[in-house]
């Protein structure tokens, strides 16, 4: 029997995500207004929009590091207002430029680091560094140094962070920029996988919402102005946006 | 390079004292050894200002977000960064301390008869650098003038702090707030232990205490900052 207290009050513990009239001001400008969106445990929502459409400061409230103005946001069951830390252990993410590292330590010294940041073990946070590292293609650059890795190397790297621990959430912010088509695939196939968690995928790459969405929301000027399903037409999909950016 | 700039710090001020011939408390100490504990306290402050700098680095490159958005408070990590730099900075100190006594001859007691006030002087000195550093980096993370602030914060701390000479030589009014100040307190306990093997249980201990209560007003500052960041939206701004 479900308490007072209890997180889960009012949510289903099978929808991962939930905002609900999110607005969000910075000075004047209103850079997200009255968004709600939801992503239910399995799926892979794709978040497109415009430049400027407040993409990325909707993922930023929902991995904690930017407080909305009104609304509220729940991660896994958890209200972000009553219980950041436990949405902040709930979600991990890929935001989207490769900087955000140790320079000087390994790419597996840092997956380690931030596996431990992440609650993991010393020994699990090393076991799935070195599994990741090897699903990512990094093994032989596993003890190079971050600072001597390639724009995709980093953007193969994040991406082996987030999915690091078992957070039931992730959001990615244009996680396959510089990546080449192997690893675009490997990425597709590591969301196609993960079918027991949440996953808010922010992406320009519009093939890619094609093949691995069960939906996507369209985002323009801090409002969302469409939801679409998985199946919708590439070429749809690339019309809706164009319309909504002119 | 540490333990070779350290060597170098303290040589200056063998050589100021050989030079200049000077003696502190009313002549009854060389000026050389009464200088060597503040020497050595104030090798934390380089701690500090390794963290900072570290600290803003992170900021820029985007992995302060990023260490931000984990499920540790932000208080924790801070505290935890710094307090690895300023203990290394403690080390050393003992390293200045030692160089002082048995490389430049130093009159200073470093046996057991003065361990007790080096323990807790070093021990106070180090809660009050930690704290320093976290309330840098609650400023570098809400105005991100951390950097700037350490740096100041360098040249003033030698001269209130009664490091390189007693607060007895500044105006009245300034000397009645640096004698309450945590780092003095800690400098004042160190040097009574190394020059004179003497330690004082009540100014020890308040020390000790006005030292521990920097700690969590610290980090209540740097929440304060974090919070205030996260409503601006400038945690990942630099």
């Amino acid at each position: 029997m479900l308490n007072a207290e209890s997180p889960y009050l009012g949510q289903s513990p099978a929808v991962g995500l939930t905002l609900d009239h999110v607005s969000k001001k910075f000075r004047s400008l209103a850079v997200l207004s009255d968004v709600s969106l939801s992503v239910a445990m399995g799926e892979v929502v794709s978040l497109v929009g415009p430049n400027g459409s407040g993409k990325t400061t909707l993922l930023r409230i929902i991995i904690g590091t930017v407080t909305p103005d009104s609304g509220s946001v729940h991660v896994a069951g958890f209200d972000i207002r009553k219980h950041p830390a436990e949405v902040r252990a709930s979600v991990s993410c890929v935001l989207g430029d490769e900087h955000g590292w140790y320079w000087r330590l390994s790419g597996r010294d840092n997956l380690i680091f931030f596996g431990r940041l992440r609650g993991l073990s010393s020994s699990d946070a090393a076991t799935n560094a070195d599994h990741y590292l090897e699903k990512y293609g990094l093994s032989k650059s596993a003890t190079q140094r971050v600072g001597e890795y390639s724009t995709g190397m980093r953007g193969r790297l994040a991406i082996a962070r987030a999915m690091l621990s078992t957070n039931p959430v992730i959001v990615l912010d244009e996680p396959t920029r510089g990546l080449d088509p192997g690893a675009n695939d490997l990425f597709i196939e590591s969301l196609a996988a993960s079918s027991d968690r949440a996953i808010l995928l922010v992406t320009h790459d519009l093939e890619i919402v094609a093949r691995i969405s069960t939906r996507s929301v369209l985002l323009s000027s801090g409002h969302v102005v469409a939801e679409l399903p998985g199946d919708t037409d590439l070429a749809v999909l690339s019309d809706c946006l164009k319309a909504v950016s002119a | 390079m540490d333990i070779v700039g350290l060597l170098c710090g303290v040589s200056l001020f063998f050589f100021i004292a050989r030079y200049t011939g000077a003696r502190a408390e009313s002549g009854r100490v060389d000026f050389f050894a009464f200088a060597v504990p503040g020497i050595a306290i104030l090798r934390m402050q380089f701690g500090v200002l390794r963290s900072i700098a570290s600290l803003d680095r992170e900021q820029a490159s985007g992995t302060l977000e990023l260490l931000f958005a984990a499920p540790s408070r932000p208080s924790t990590l801070i505290s935890g960064s710094a307090m690895y730099e300023v203990l290394r900075g403690a080390f050393l100190a003992v390293v200045v301390l030692a160089a002082g006594r048995w490389i430049f001859g130093a009159r200073l007691t470093l046996g057991p008869r003065a361990w007790a006030g080096l323990v807790i002087g070093l021990i106070a000195a180090t809660l009050f650098f930690v704290a320093l550093s976290n309330a840098t980096a609650g400023v570098l993370i809400a105005f991100k003038y951390g950097v700037p602030l350490a740096n100041l914060l360098g040249l003033i701390l030698p001269i209130v702090s009664g490091a390189y000479f007693s607060t007895t030589a500044l105006p009245e009014t300034l000397r009645h707030v640096t004698e309450i100040v945590p780092l003095t307190l800690a400098i004042n306990v160190t040097r009574d232990a190394v020059l004179s093997a003497h330690f004082a249980w009540g100014e020890s201990l308040f020390a000790l205490l006005a030292a521990s209560l920097c700690i969590p007003v610290s980090m209540y500052l740097v929440e304060l900052a974090v919070r205030r960041s996260r409503r601006l939206g400038t945690l990942g701004q630099y």
